[in-house]
């Protein structure tokens, strides 16, 4: 498959902090590629290392086979980018300000920018000013498709979005990338990339930990389980596989979960529950239990 | 072409204001000039008797107020922070609004090299120059037409206009210094007044000492008016020495743009 990002050995340093190091991983063309890693990982250095507003401090990036910083502007024509911060010029109209996007990539785009505006309910007369954070961040994912880029890099693109809106943008994202187009997705939050992506390469602390296909990684998944039961005997959870950090006070049991979900449910279904609570636990529970089990089999 | 017709018409308001305040004030004091001519002897005597600090203070000759693009010259030098401010304020305005705006991660992002972005946006801020300099001149011609005092001043006003010109440039090139080595610069008006005032207080020292060299360090001696009137041209030295200032200030800017990191911090 052909390599549409290819970043080799990059690291970059803002002075003697750290932004990234030794990043070195691939997108292959036509998938949707999940980038992800809590606050401060180096998700957004990377992002802006790959569009050339920041240069690296060593270390390589191609799209489409160039060099990112060299060849920039030709990257750009192909390449849609939503940042994760979106600001715009506050006095603009909607219209106008994706018209003068547009104007950008040398293609009637008009009919494109109309379309996205629709399905998103955006109104292209309000000035940018007026608008709410969700509703900048429509103007964000208009003018980053308006060209129909080949490539299209999202930096936590669902923040401000609601729930229906989420998923409005969700089935954007696939719809363009059943026509072709292949997507970096930055994000923290696990589960909306489990949801759309096929790979994902997981950064910590500027480092890539790893790169797992998303199956695999639902395999690893890590959930906070709390439930309370009737009776007075607690129930017998420990030899089920995956199970941690086990707890029981009076009725209520706590515990985290990796591993098949469906054998738990089967495991569950034998006690008599008043309450069950399975929970996303936070991204860096998930970070700390995927590095215990990391040094366990080592 | 569509940065240098995006920023052209973001600044095109500002830049009309100002030509219109500039056009108003300069025609006030030549209508001043119809009033006062009568009592211009006195007004010599008057002048006359003011310490010789203060009087080269003022500006070369006094005496030039005797017509009225010498009068206008006069008051003018008193004012020319104004302009400065303006210039600067437009440099900072055109080419800090990616960063103290947040946009730079919209706009460098788009298929369009650094050094594009650079000089369309230098086009913009010359283009708007121009039309305030020609609108302004063109105001101070119509005004002298009225009064019947335009005979010989055609190539006086062609010499302000470069003189206007070239003096907003170098003022422009230093507020686009300024939005790149301190990107993210949000009160453009007050760091422009701070900058101007600076280099007009170094003017003041400039005209009261003994020595030229002194006007090299401030673009506000580069090409006054009342030195146009009383020499007829541009001083050559100082004509030279701005293009050059201009041509150091732009290209730092250039360099500190085309090698910076210039996401939203």
């Amino acid at each position: 498959m052909d390599k549409i990002i290819e970043v080799k050995h990059l690291s970059k340093y803002y002075g003697k902090s750290r932004g990234v190091i030794d990043l070195s991983f691939s997108v292959e063309k036509g998938e949707i590629f999940g980038f992800i890693g809590p606050n401060g990982a180096g998700k957004s250095t990377t992002i802006r290392t790959l569009l050339a507003l920041i240069r690296p401090t060593s270390g390589t990036a191609t799209i489409f086979g160039k060099d990112c910083i060299e060849q920039a502007p030709n990257i750009a024509e192909k390449v849609g980018y939503l940042p994760g911060e979106v600001y715009y010029y506050d006095k603009m109209r909607v219209r106008d300000l994706l018209h003068y996007s547009a104007s950008f990539y040398g293609k009637n785009c008009v009919p494109n920018i109309d379309r996205l505006c629709k399905r998103l309910d955006l109104d292209q007369d309000k000035r940018i000013e007026t608008l709410s954070l969700g509703n900048k961040k429509k103007v964000g994912i208009v003018q980053g498709l308006l060209h129909e880029p080949e490539l299209i890099i999202l930096d936590e693109p669902t923040t401000g979005l609601d729930p229906l809106m989420q998923q409005t943008f969700f089935d954007i994202l696939k719809e363009e990338n059943e026509k072709g187009a292949t997507v970096l997705f930055s994000s923290h939050i696990l589960s909306e990339v489990q949801k759309i992506c096929s790979r994902v390469a997981i950064i910590r602390e500027g480092r890539l930990v790893s790169i797992e296909d998303i199956s695999a990684l639902k395999q690893k998944q890590v959930l906070g389980v709390s439930f309370e039961y009737e009776g007075d005997e607690a129930p017998d959870l420990v030899e089920l596989k995956g199970v941690s950090e086990l707890t029981v006070d009076h009725n209520l049991c706590r515990l985290v979960f990796q591993g098949d979900v469906n054998e738990l449910v089967e495991s569950l279904t034998k006690i008599n529950l008043v309450s069950l609570h399975i929970e996303e636990p936070s991204l860096e529970s998930i970070f700390m239990h995927y590095y215990s089990t990391q040094k366990d089999h080592v | 072409m569509n940065i240098l017709s995006f920023e052209f018409k973001r600044h095109l308001k500002m830049t009309i204001f100002f030509a219109l305040f500039l056009a108003i004030f300069s025609s006030g004091i030549l209508f001043f000039y119809i009033y006062i001519k009568e009592d211009l002897d006195m007004m010599m005597e008057f002048f006359d008797r003011f310490p010789a600090p203060m009087k080269a203070m003022m500006g070369s000759e006094v005496s030039i107020v005797t017509k009225p693009l010498g009068l206008f010259s006069f008051i003018y030098s008193f004012i020319s922070l104004i302009p400065a401010i303006q210039a600067i304020y437009l440099g900072l305005s055109i080419h800090g609004s990616p960063f103290s705006e947040k946009t730079s991660e919209f706009i460098f992002t788009k298929p369009a090299s650094r050094a594009r972005h650079f000089v369309m946006k230098v086009f913009s801020g010359f283009a708007l120059l121009i039309l305030e300099t020609v609108f302004f001149i063109a105001v101070l011609a119509l005004v002298l037409f009225f009064m019947g005092e335009s005979d010989d001043s055609a190539s006086t006003l062609l010499w302000f206009a470069d003189a206007f010109l070239l003096t907003q440039v170098v003022f422009f090139a230093l507020g686009t210094l300024l939005a790149y080595l301190f990107m993210g610069i949000k009160s453009y008006l007050s760091v422009s007044l701070g900058v101007a005032a600076f280099f007009f207080a170094i003017s003041a020292f400039a005209v009261s000492g003994n020595t030229d060299k002194l006007k090299f360090l401030t673009p506000f001696q580069y090409h006054r008016f009342d030195s146009v009137l009383l020499n007829g041209y541009l001083d050559s030295d100082l004509f030279f020495f701005s293009l050059l200032i201009i041509t150091v200030l732009f290209g730092i800017s250039y360099f500190r743009l085309t090698s910076a990191d210039v996401y939203n911090r």
